[in-house]
């Protein structure tokens, strides 16, 4: 298992590497002037020093390896001794937002933690929606229950995200006035009142996400139980005398998991790519609402990043479903 | 053997509808009547698709969800389907042990062999961990696996097809049932570790007074290892007798083919069932008995209705109007 791992782990860097070129190259070519957001009166001269001055002058194979230098050695040797106070004393100038001038590392630390909390706790209350429900709807088709968790998922399904955000804030934020619309990222928790706060401006884009992610995995938890339910095993679990809850939770549901933990992991990249469109929504200050506005100001640098830093969770997460396939199915070994 | 007083389980007017994936209903078993003593054993034979593994699922209350079923099923007196469930689940799980026909689908994969074979231990007997480990280490070194100890961790798909057939063997008996319940348990097994396991099974008849429920394709088996036979032919119980009565004296033309076929001098597989020539229908014909269309000794009446359970002597019956004595019709 272990030198599964590394293996994987260590092919992961090629293909990563590949992805950061794609990465870099679409983003080159794509039309767009970094100045275009500069007021006119600046003169061509100056205009062009600027240009010089962010590194454009160069070719582009030079600029993908200055790029790639702080990427991989700069900007974590940074971020490493603002953590830890350990200075590795990487050479180099750091990777800058054109936008804001600001490292683009520590931009996107700032912004991580909101997109982690509704993105986490979105991911976290789906699967715990969406386990039982998966299971009571396999272990009676056709129920209401069944016919609830169908229509949930369809609805996770069909309706998009900015059409159930935008309901919800009628609903609770216009009409009934309990929750705000928009994410105050001033906010800090300190006391009850804070967290309380906090709460109640995260109800609405984790109930969004939530929702999408309960309707996707809970399609799996059923099909994945029912699955299980006809095999002969369970027949000779019950012949056995165990109760219908050691049968269902223990000996169906562990099996069920196989696919559905699989399912779970190749879907963290997904929603992420989800919160882009929650996050403009309610106005949370996080990754997604960071990426859309870099884009919208030409800031390079930033989209590239945050793009690799897309394609790097993808990576990873497929390594993760493949390792934790290995664990939870005795009958695959790796090795 | 001789008769061991009250049965310890009977089933009484047992029926069963299944139906199929396309939707289609089967009538599986039609009206199945039997009852073994402690310490008996009942073989029961029947060609394939006979109805035999619907029977033993219907009696244990295991048919799926959308099967049709009804009769009577008493287990030590007490009618299995009458009990509230915790009861019901107990008696089964601990009373009957039930060995299944394809050992590797019965199994959970994902779960060691240890960890199965101890779960209805713990539950029923009470066990600590420890003590079912132990238990279950006992019980596979008793069906003859090697180093039991040490393959309680492992996992159903690290033995062989062989092994796995002991291993639910093993599994069985874990809780000391009353009534072993095994549906073609020895059929990946060579000729030796099936006398091995006979042998066993004989032994614990003695010693605990289990009673033994063995479906088998094997005659060889039957004459070895059971007092009584019930012969099985398109859901319903064709004909049943003593194993000596039976094969001596077969009085049903099916059971007769059965056996001048496992006894056919130049038979490819001696003392293997051969096939009767044609095939067991699917579903009985609506009208008459439903070996007719394959039976050389039909009659007028065949045609016109199923024959009914014939009593001929003590616990001996057989549902055919031919009587292999006269050639004709049986009088009464
Ligand atoms: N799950 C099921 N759904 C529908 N029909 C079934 C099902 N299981 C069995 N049957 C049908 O019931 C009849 C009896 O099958 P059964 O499995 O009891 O035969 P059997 O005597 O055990 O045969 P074998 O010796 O091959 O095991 C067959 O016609 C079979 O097609
Ligand atoms: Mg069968």
């Amino acid at each position: 298992m272990l030198t599964y791992t590394m293996r994987r782990l260590a092919l992961a860097v090629p293909t990563l590497l590949l992805i950061s070129l794609i990465v870099f190259l679409l983003l080159e070519l794509a039309p767009g002037d970094p100045m275009a957001q500069m007021p006119l009166t600046i003169p061509p001269e100056v205009r062009e020093q600027m240009r010089i001055a962010l590194g454009l002058g160069e070719p582009w194979y030079v600029r993908y390896v200055a790029w790639l230098h702080m990427v991989f050695v700069v900007e974590p040797s940074h971020m490493l001794a603002a953590a830890t106070g350990v200075d590795l004393a990487a050479e180099g100038s750091r990777l800058l937002s054109w936008q804001s001038r600001a490292p683009v590392a520590e931009i996107i630390a700032q912004r991580l933690p909101q997109t982690l909390w509704v993105v986490g706790l979105s991911y976290l209350f789906g699967i715990l929606v969406a386990v039982p429900l998966g299971v009571a709807s396999a272990r009676r088709p056709h129920s209401w229950l069944d016919t609830i968790g169908t229509f949930i998922a369809m609805a996770g399904f069909s309706v998009p995200t900015f059409f159930t955000g935008v309901l919800l804030i009628v609903i609770f934020s216009v009409t009934l006035g309990w929750l705000p619309s928009m994410y105050d990222t001033t906010l800090e928790v300190t006391d009850w009142d804070s967290l309380r706060r906090q709460a109640a401006q995260l109800a609405m884009p984790v109930t969004v996400l939530a929702l999408y992610n309960a309707a996707q995995i809970s399609r799996y938890v059923r099909a994945a139980t029912l699955d299980n339910l006809a095999q002969d095993y369970v027949r000779a679990v019950r012949a056995r005398g165990m109760s219908e809850r050691a049968v269902l939770y223990l000996h169906v549901l562990r099996n069920a998991m196989i696919p559905v933990v699989t399912v779970i992991a190749l879907g963290v990249p997904n929603i992420f790519a989800g919160a882009i469109i929650t996050e403009q929504i309610f106005r949370v200050n996080g990754i997604g609402e960071l990426l859309i506005s870099a884009i919208h100001a030409n800031d390079i640098p930033m989209v590239q990043t945050l793009t690799f830093l897309f394609a790097v969770l993808i990576v990873l997460f497929n390594l993760l479903a493949d390792i934790l396939y290995g664990m939870l199915d005795p009958r695959i070994r790796y090795d | 053997m001789p008769d061991r007083g009250r049965p310890v389980l009977e089933v009484r007017g047992l029926e069963a509808t299944l139906t199929g994936r396309s939707g289609a209903r089967v009538q599986a078993v039609r009206g199945v009547d039997f009852a073994v003593a402690s310490g008996e054993c009942l073989g029961v034979v029947g060609e394939s698709g006979s109805g035999k593994t619907v029977t033993l699922l219907a009696l244990l209350g295991l048919l799926p969800e959308t099967a049709h079923w009804s009769g009577e099923v008493r287990f030590e007196g007490r009618d299995l389907l009458a009990l509230p469930d915790p009861v019901r689940r107990r008696a089964r799980g601990a009373g009957l042990g039930v060995v299944f026909q394809e050992p590797l689908s019965a199994l959970n994969p994902v779960f060691s062999i240890g960890y199965q074979m101890m779960e209805p231990m713990r539950a029923h007997l009470g066990l600590t961990r420890r003590a079912a480990a132990a238990r279950a280490a006992e019980l596979l070194e008793l069906v003859g696996i090697p180093e039991p100890g040490a393959r309680l961790g492992d996992f159903p798909h690290q033995f062989s097809g062989g092994q796995l057939q002991r291993i639910t063997i093993a599994m069985a008996l874990a809780c000391d049932p009353r009534v072993l319940i095994a549906d073609e348990p020895t059929t990946a097994l060579d000729v030796t570790v099936q006398a091995q396991i006979l042998a066993l099974i004989r032994r614990l008849r003695a010693e605990l007074g289990m009673a033994v429920i063995w479906v088998t394709h094997d005659l060889g088996v039957v004459a070895t290892l059971a007092d009584r036979v019930l012969v099985m032919y398109a859901g319903r119980v064709i004909e049943q007798a003593t194993t000596a009565e039976l094969l001596g004296d077969p009085q049903h033309p099916y059971t007769r083919g059965l056996l001048a076929a496992a006894l056919a001098p130049r038979a490819p597989r001696p003392r293997r069932l051969r096939p009767i020539p044609g095939h067991p229908p699917a579903v009985a014909p609506a009208r008459g008995c439903s070996f007719r269309p394959r039976c050389a000794e039909a009659l007028a009446q065949c045609a016109a209705r199923e024959p009914p359970r014939i009593v001929i002597g003590p616990r001996r019956d057989v549902a055919c109007f031919w009587d292999p004595a006269t050639g004709g019709a049986r009088d009464g």
